[in-house]
C-alpha cells in the first residue's frame, strides 16, 4: 500500500500492558488512530516479556492506520545493567552510584545508536556518556 | 457533582542529547506517562510530550520539576528548553478515536464502512466493505486507496480472477469481491497486514479458509504467484504501493498479470507518472494514467509488447 508516514511516537511501555490511558490514548488518538487494536498488538508481541519496559516505535499513516516496531531498552536500563546497580542516583551527584569502563560505553552506544536521534557513533557515545552523569554514574577510563 | 479529571499536558522539545536523560529522569519522579514524537519531514525535532495527573501536580510544583529537570542538560552544556503545560480532559481514549472515522461512500456503488457501525440508511443500496481500521494501510480515505477502487468499479470485475500485491488492511481485493470477481490472492511483506486482510475479511464474510474466495500470504510478487497457483495468472492486478517499490516491483507482473488481463497500480504522484510509464514500457507493458485525485495518480496497464518507445533504450 501506498504508506507515506504522516507521525512517528515514541512512547515506553510495560510489557503486555499497554492500554487507552495516557500516553498511548492522547498520544495516538490525537491521529485518530485505532487504539485498542495497537493495544491488542503491542500486548500480544511483548507479553512474553512481562515486567520490562519495552520502548515501541509507532509510524502513523496519512489515512490514520498505523505500524510499529519495539525498541532496544532505554539507555538509563542498559547504563544500570552494566554498572550492576538497580537504579540511578536520585540526584546527579557524579560517579556516586556506580561506574561503567569506557568499553561498556562504547558497547551501549553502538547498541543504542539504531534508536537515538543522531546519527554517528562518536553522537552516540557523547549521548550516553552525559545520561550516565545524569543518573550518577562515573566512566572509569 | 463529581467532575472529570483532569491531566497536565506538559510539552517541551527534547533535544537530541538530552532525550535519554528525560526519559530516565522523569519516571523517576514518578511521571511515566511519557511520549516522543516526530514528524518524519523534521526527523531530529523530537518534542517530548507527558501527562500529569492535575491532582498530584498543583502549578507550585511545576516550577520545582522544571528546576529539577534544568540539571539534566548541565553535562552537555545546554540549556533546558522552555516547559508549556495545559490542561487536558479526561476521556474514554479506547471510544474516542473513533470520532474520526465516519462511513464513506466511494465511486457510484461502494461504501466504506467502520465495523462499529451500521450502514446509514441514505446509502442503502451501495455494496459495503467493512473495515477496521488499524494496523495496515488502506482505510479508504487515503486518495491512492480510493482511485482504485473507482478504477476497480469502472472495470466491473465480475467472475474475475484478482491479484492484490501489497494488500495492507485487504480493502481492494474485499471491493472487489463486492462488485463481483471470482476470486482474490493477496499479498503482504507486513505481517500486520496479512492478519489485517484476514480479520477484515472475515467481517465481510470472506475468510481465509481453504477454497475460500480470499487467500492471503505474507511475501510479494513469488509468494503471490505461488498462491494464484495452478489457475494461472489473474485478470485484474491491483498494486497500491509507492512509486518506487512499484519500479522494482514491474519487471515481474507478467508472472501475476494474465495476457489480455488488467492492471491498477495506484500508489504514485502525478509526477511520477511518466517516468514510471516509461519503465514499465521497457518491461513490454502499456500504462495510461487514467485518474487523479489530490496529486495522486492512478495508472491502468496492459501487456503490450509492441510500445517500447525508442526514447528509453
Amino acid at each position: 500500500m501506498a504508506k507515506k508516514v504522516v507521525a512517528v511516537i515514541k512512547l515506553a511501555l510495560n510489557a503486555g500492558k499497554a492500554n487507552p490511558a495516557p500516553p498511548v490514548g492522547p498520544a495516538l488518538g490525537q491521529h485518530g488512530v485505532n487504539i485498542m487494536a495497537f493495544c491488542k498488538e503491542y500486548n500480544a508481541r511483548t507479553q512474553d516479556k512481562a515486567g520490562y519496559v519495552i520502548p515501541v516505535e509507532i509510524s502513523v499513516f496519512e489515512d490514520r492506520s498505523f505500524t510499529f516496531i519495539t525498541k532496544t531498552p532505554p539507555a538509563s536500563v542498559l547504563i544500570t545493567k552494566a554498572a550492576g546497580i538497580e537504579k540511578g542516583a536520585a540526584t546527579s551527584a557524579k560517579g556516586s552510584v556506580g561506574a561503567i569502563s569506557r568499553a561498556q560505553l562504547q558497547e551501549i552506544a553502538s547498541t543504542k545508536l539504531p534508536d537515538l536521534n543522531c546519527s554517528n557513533l562518536d553522537s552516540a557515545m557523547r549521548i550516553i556518556e552525559g545520561t550516565a552523569r545524569n543518573m550518577g554514574v562515573a566512566i572509569s577510563d | 457533582m463529581p467532575t472529570t479529571p483532569r491531566w497536565w499536558r506538559l510539552e517541551m522539545e527534547a533535544p537530541p542529547e538530552l532525550e535519554e536523560s528525560l526519559l530516565w529522569k522523569l519516571p523517576s519522579l514518578g511521571i511515566r506517562r511519557v511520549a516522543i514524537q516526530f514528524s518524519p519531514d523534521q526527523p531530529s525535532d523530537h518534542q517530548l510530550v507527558a501527562w500529569l495527573p492535575e491532582a498530584d501536580w498543583p502549578e507550585q510544583e511545576h516550577r520545582r520539576l522544571a528546576q529539577q529537570l534544568e540539571r539534566l542538560a548541565e553535562p552537555f552544556g545546554l540549556t533546558l528548553p522552555p516547559l508549556g503545560w495545559r490542561l487536558q480532559d479526561e476521556e474514554d481514549w479506547s471510544l474516542s478515536w473513533k470520532r474520526h472515522w465516519q462511513p464513506d461512500p466511494v465511486g457510484e456503488r461502494l461504501l466504506i464502512l467502520p465495523a462499529w457501525l451500521e450502514p446509514p440508511r441514505e446509502h442503502a443500496g451501495r455494496a459495503v466493505i467493512r473495515i477496521d481500521p488499524g494496523s495496515a494501510f488502506g482505510t479508504g480515505s487515503h486518495p491512492t486507496t480510493r482511485l482504485c477502487l473507482e478504477a476497480i468499479e469502472r472495470l466491473e470485475p465480475i467472475d474475475q480472477r484478482v491479484a492484490d500485491l501489497g494488500c495492507g488492511s485487504g480493502i481492494l481485493g474485499l471491493g472487489a469481491l463486492r462488485l463481483g470477481a471470482r476470486s482474490v490472492a493477496a499479498a503482504d511483506t507486513d505481517p500486520l497486514a496479512v492478519r489485517a486482510t484476514g480479520s477484515n475479511g472475515a467481517l465481510n464474510g470472506y475468510p481465509v479458509v481453504a477454497g475460500g474466495a480470499l487467500q492471503v500470504v505474507e511475501g510479494s510478487v513469488q509468494e503471490l504467484a505461488g498462491l494464484l497457483g495452478e489457475g494461472g495468472q489473474a485478470d485484474l492486478l491491483l498494486c497500491n504501493i509507492l512509486a518506487p517499490v512499484i519500479a522494482e516491483l514491474a519487471g515481474h507482473f507478467h508472472a501475476l498479470l494474465a495476457p489480455g488481463g488488467r492492471g491498477l497500480l495506484s500508489g504514485l504522484l502525478v509526477d511520477q507518472a511518466e517516468e514510471l510509464r516509461r519503465l514499465l514500457a521497457l518491461h513490454g507493458w502499456s500504462a495510461d494514467l487514467v485518474a487523479s485525485q489530490g496529486g495522486w495518480g492512478l495508472l491502468e496497464i496492459q501487456w503490450c509488447r509492441a510500445v517500447i518507445p525508442t526514447d528509453v533504450a
